[in-house]
């Protein structure tokens, strides 16, 4: 079930396997959860990526790049 | 072209500044993506010295971050295919007991998914959520990062990702699965075991 629940975010199901999965929703919590999550889990993964692409957001803490590998980023652009 | 922001057209600051302005943000982005710090910064350096080449191009059609961004896409895209072709079918049989061991014999969840509460709504919470699913992301191996990231962040779809990855559409399905669901798993044990 959980295989056809994922799969219900990529594809298109054919009309047996839409009944199926709906159906067990309608009396598994468990599953339903499930589905809620990954949904989810779709979703904050795409908040956090236009968050990145958004240069007027405030970047949060987080990762930074180091010192070290600034200046070689750096030296690497100005002696392109 | 004249220095400033103008609201109706995009402003394209000094190339010599791009490292500063969106460096970090970069960073993260192909971190995100390749789970290996010297990995990404490499890519970042790759994609700062495309953009320096291409500059001529960039006419404030869309934001100097966003048009970043989508180079460095195409570098993360690169990357994650060949780390997962490399792996694909190794990937693939290993991963293949995971998903049953979170049901017992009759199909049931031995462990039913818990409820996580208001999930990341805080944007203090936000990157702690942030943390941990790159923490998660990084632990999957190649072949399911791999697929998993071009389906949720490069947003290709499932023929495309076939095609990139050689690998058929059930077995995409299949990894898909894997990935999610140990991702769910991973997110779920770090999420609600959190301090504070």
């Amino acid at each position: 079930m959980t295989g056809l629940l994922s799969k219900s975010l990529d594809d298109h199901l054919s009309f047996s396997e839409r009944f199926a999965y709906k159906l067990h929703l309608l009396y598994c919590t468990a599953c339903r959860r499930y589905i809620k999550q990954l949904q989810g889990l779709r979703s904050t993964f795409q908040r956090v990526l236009s968050n990145l692409a958004d240069a007027e957001a405030e970047p949060g803490p987080g990762p930074t790049l180091s010192r070290n590998a600034r200046k070689r980023i750096a030296r690497a652009l100005k002696t392109r | 072209m004249a220095p400033g922001k103008d609201s109706n057209q995009h402003s394209a600051s000094d190339p010599g500044d791009w490292l500063e302005q969106h460096g970090d943000a970069l960073f993260r982005y192909a971190l995100l993506h390749l789970g290996d710090r010297t990995a990404a910064e490499d890519v970042v350096q790759d994609t700062l010295l495309a953009a320096l080449n291409a500059k001529e191009q960039f006419a404030g059609q869309s934001s100097e971050r966003t048009w970043l961004i989508g180079i460095l896409k195409h570098k993360v895209v690169d990357c994650l295919r060949e780390s997962a072709r490399s792996k694909s079918m190794s990937d693939l049989d290993s991963t293949a007991e995971l998903v049953e061991e979170c049901f017992d014999k009759r199909g049931k969840w031995k462990s039913s998914p818990s409820d996580w509460g208001r999930g990341a709504d805080e944007p203090a919470e936000r990157s702690e959520f942030w943390e941990i699913i790159r923490f998660c992301v990084s632990r999957l191996p190649p072949l399911l990062s791999g697929a998993f990231l071009l389906r949720e962040s490069a947003e290709l779809k499932t023929e495309e990702i076939c095609k990139l990855l050689s690998v058929t559409a059930t077995n995409l399905w299949t990894v898909l699965h894997r990935a999610r669901t140990r991702l769910r798993t991973c997110l779920e044990t770090n999420w609600l075991s959190r301090e504070g």
